[in-house]
């Protein structure tokens, strides 16, 4: 007599920090590259040794460098002998996840190969047809790799292994996932033309977007500090915070990548992804539920509230040669792959503003560049001042207003700033600050963003990825001023000095509110 | 070395002015110490002699959980005394100019002043805080530790034991599974020793996750639980009663009595919730000991499927995963949070109480009972 099965596994409840994905497959194409072997496997791999990946976990890489499964195989032990957080690595431990690793020498739009690989390993090694494709190439490979997958058959599937009762019978049994590096197009136009095509082959819920920025610990930790705490909701708004500044602040250069940020600059490499994501979690209604879209779909409504930014709120720039760390570091121009009348902008800042009720004539100033003094990225919260003074031996506007700070990186944590009375018998005031850092607090080091990311595509979760919509609202955002500046072309862009906060126009742009940018 | 702050010096303070105490203390700090405490981890070792151990590894566990920490030697059989020291322990974090500091607190409470113990510990708790009561010495049978135990359940949010160490290990179970059962008990439980069963429960659970394995884990069959008995050899380790107690538990097994013991080994029957019949087999090494009080292996099979899994030295859990028409499937994983300072680290990570665990403990107990009739407990 044949029973009814339950459809639950009994023994996977009760773990309560770990969640282990269904068996699946991991394709990477372009494992030759440098997120491969820096970030992606040592996450994985960390995974693995952590056990929460599961039995017959396998990773194919795939890229059109020649090298076998065993030579692919040697330079990710060293690599991830370098980059993983499980080091050393334990040969046996090791050994194990190699097993699942394998390589395919392959040219994009031809994946036969691949196709025949993954249909081996379901039969071979772990019985499974859910697949992971990461694609960590550039935009027009990404196409290609599409193209590919298409013709090979490789993109049938579904989101999940649950079917819901009005889905057609699938083609195969497992699910299939996409996940897309940044930048998710180059405009607009691009934007939409991208997304239409990797619809026209995957559903929307088959699609990760990935800004790893959402991936950091400091970041999810918006949301937790936003929403499970109470206090801070009813100052929440523009009736309380006087302004807001959002800094992602580099001093490296452009490096080896001077040939991709020619096509791309500040403005689309930083603040159409990262930094808009930011404004969207400091800024967004509370969502009903903490699921994928509840909580996308509040993020998109404030993106959708940026009003369009005109040419007097931009502000770019380029640096110029300086001193970076007590080491003279060449200007922009100068730079490897960089063209010498370059006019891409190193710097930028802008001020936006949100038409919606909570933050309506709250001007969220932002800048991001590269060759600043130093590396940090940051969220701070100013509140407005005291509306009177009582305190007359210091005068009102000698008083600090109340900041509150979220580091992102490179020292996670949450800052309050407030004032408080010197001890002593006259009233004077001095500003003090509460600080909590992560590494303090919590005393061990925060996980790698792709591991957190990478494992959530395993599982089915897009709560930490960008949605179409979203994407498509955040270049809707920037657009206005990627149209002025093609509109204006100049022949060279303001300079700063390397190893210093940016221009001067960037200065001028906050003060002209009465505002300063915060001095970090 | 970062040069040692006058605070990490431990000092002999009155009991009665701890508190006071450990504010000077912070006074006379320069403004580059900051003070975390996140917590109160109160550890009791009744009538045990590891203090320096414990100690070792509560300054470990106190690096990564900011915590008021006290650690209380307590024996009644000692001549009467009542003494406490405080410290801070520091650490300078990368990147941050400041020292980061915690509170450390000794006392030791012996002969009749052990009967406040429970008071002692409520004047120096950190308000408003989680309260973690790890207690050392198994659920104590002496009426004065039981009133102090039974007071501090009151008070504490959750107490940890480790059923690796319990001295009578199936009367100690009763009175655990006692505790989970009754709804009016504050305290969560928490046990070491489950933590280090978490390896071999992942590697079961997740071998039987994909779909295709699901008929498999309901018609299993036969298992074997391999374990050191060195130490006791008609003893069976509560490890393997609480993996035992897991499986019967999630599974919706019934006991259904022991066939007796032959040698080293006992064999109880289960019932599976379709009918079928479940043979459990739990084999007692009593050569060297290997891991003391602590499963070895586990076999388990259903038709047409095989799991095997093993601990490789102390680091690593082998498995090999057999089913009919396929090649063999191993893997290796890593098992180091086996030790205690992970153990420890694993269960201050969790608040509330955990059915999963507390229905396994209840079983474990119902499995001790049976394997004591037939005398292996």
């Amino acid at each position: 007599m044949d029973t009814l099965l339950p459809t639950e596994n009994p023994l996977i409840e009760g773990f309560l920090i770990e969640r282990t994905p269904e068996p699946c497959t991991v394709v990477i194409f372009g494992a030759s590259g440098d997120l491969t072997r820096r970030k992606l496997l040592p996450a994985l791999y960390d995974q693995f040794v952590e056990r929460r990946l599961p039995p017959g976990f396998t990773i194919i890489g795939c890229a059109r460098t020649d090298m076998t499964d065993d030579s692919f195989r040697a330079k990710m032990r060293e690599e991830v002998g370098k980059y993983a957080r499980n080091v050393p690595l334990h040969t046996a431990t090791w050994e194990s996840f190699a097993e699942g690793l394998f390589y395919v020498d392959t040219e994009y739009d031809d994946l036969g190969a691949l196709s025949e690989n993954l249909r081996g390993i379901a039969i071979n090694r772990n019985q499974a047809t859910n697949w992971l494709l990461y694609m960590t190439t550039p935009p027009q490979a990404s196409l290609r790799i599409l193209h590919g997958l298409w013709t090979a058959g490789l993109a049938a599937g579904r989101p999940s292994t649950i079917v819901s009762p009005d889905e057609e019978q699938p083609t195969r049994p497992g699910w299939t996932r996409i996940v897309v590096e940044k930048p998710f197009g180059r405009n607009l136009e691009n934007s939409r033309n991208l997304n239409h095509m990797i619809t026209q082959i995957f559903k929307e819920e088959q699609i990760y977007r990935i800004d790893h920025y959402l991936g950091k610990e400091a970041v999810q930790n918006i949301l937790v500090f936003r929403f499970a705490n109470r206090i801070f909701e009813p100052v929440w708004n523009n009736r309380y915070i006087d302004n807001v500044q959002i800094t992602v602040a580099e001093s490296l250069g452009v490096e080896a990548r001077g040939g991709y940020y020619e096509t791309s600059g500040a403005l689309k490499d930083m603040v159409q992804n990262h930094i808009l994501q930011l404004l969207a979690l400091v800024a967004m209604e509370p969502p009903a539920s903490f699921n994928a879209d509840a909580v996308r779909d509040e993020k998109v409504k404030v993106l959708r509230a940026i009003r369009p930014i005109t040419a007097q709120d931009a502000v770019r720039a380029q640096y110029a040669e300086g001193w970076i760390g007590g080491q003279a570091v060449p200007g922009y121009r100068a730079e490897k792959s960089v063209s010498p009348t370059s006019t891409t902008e190193t710097y930028v800042a802008l001020k936006m503003l949100i038409d919606d009720w909570r933050f309506a004539d709250v001007p969220f100033y932002l800048r991001t560049g590269k060759r600043l003094p130093k590396r940090v990225s940051e969220i701070a919260i100013e509140f407005k001042r005291v509306p009177h003074m009582l305190f007359k031996q210091t005068p009102a506007d000698q008083v600090e207003p109340n900041l509150l700070v979220m580091r992102i990186q490179p020292d996670e944590g949450i800052s309050l700033k407030f004032e408080s009375k010197v001890p002593g018998q006259s009233t004077r005031l001095r500003s003090l600050t509460m600080d909590f850092h992560y590494g303090t607090a919590f005393g061990v080091a925060t996980p790698e963003a792709y591991e957190r990311l990478l494992l959530d595509c395993m599982l089915g979760d897009s709560t930490l990825f960008s949605r179409r919509d979203s994407v498509e609202a955040s270049w809707i955002a920037v657009q206005p001023i990627l149209d002025y500046w093609k509109e204006h072309p100049v022949d060279a862009l303001p300079q700063y000095e390397a190893g210093t906060w940016g221009p001067e126009e960037a200065d001028r742009l906050v003060e002209r509110d009465g505002r300063r940018w915060r001095r970090l | 070395m970062d040069k040692m702050l006058a605070c990490e010096q431990p000092r002999e303070v009155d009991v009665g002015c701890i508190e006071r105490e450990l504010r000077r203390m912070w006074m006379n700090e320069g403004p580059g110490v900051v003070r975390t405490c996140a917590m109160n981890l109160a550890v009791v070792l009744w009538q045990r002699t590891e203090v320096g151990e414990v100690e070792i590894i509560m300054r470990r566990v106190a690096d990564t959980n900011p915590a008021r920490v006290i650690l209380i030697t307590a024996d009644p059989e000692s001549p009467a005394e009542l003494r406490s020291w405080i410290a801070a322990q520091c650490r300078a974090p990368q990147g941050s100019g400041a020292r980061v500091c915690q509170e450390l607190i000794r006392l030791n409470i012996h002969g009749n002043q052990v009967q406040h113990v429970d008071n002692v510990l409520f004047s120096i708790f950190a308000p408003d805080l989680p309260t973690f009561l790890w207690w050392i010495g198994g659920v104590p049978d002496d009426p004065v530790a039981q009133r102090a135990l039974g007071n501090l359940l009151e008070r504490c949010d959750r107490i940890v034991l480790d059923t690796l160490r319990l001295t009578d290990p199936l009367l100690e179970l009763v009175a655990m599974a006692l505790h989970v059962s009754s709804p009016e008990q504050r305290a969560a439980l928490g046990d070491l020793n489950w933590h280090r069963l978490t390896p071999w429960r992942q590697v079961i659970a997740q071998t039987f996750d994909p779909p295709e394995m699901r008929p498999a884990l309901f018609s299993l069959d036969r298992v074997e639980v391999a374990c050191d008995c060195a130490d006791s050899p008609t003893r069976i380790p509560v490890q393997v009663l609480l993996l035992m107690g897991w499986l019967a538990s999630r599974l919706g097994w019934r006991s259904r009595g022991t066939r007796g013991a032959a040698g080293e080994q006992v064999v109880v029957d289960f019932e599976r919730k379709d009918g079928g019949a479940v043979v459990l087999h739990l084999l007692c090494h009593v050569g060297p000991v290997v891991h003391h009080s602590r499963i070895q292996s586990v076999r388990m099979t259903a038709p047409g499927t095989a799991l095997e899994a093993r601990l490789r030295g102390e680091t690593e859990l082998e498995s090999v995963l057999e089913v009919d028409g396929r090649p063999p499937l191993r893997r290796v994983v890593a098992a180091h949070t086996m030790d205690l300072f992970n153990v420890l680290q694993r269960e201050l990570g969790i608040m509330g109480r955990n059915p999963v665990y507390e229905q396994a403990l209840i079983m474990a107990e119902r499995l001790g009972t049976l394997a004591m009739r037939a005398s292996l407990v």
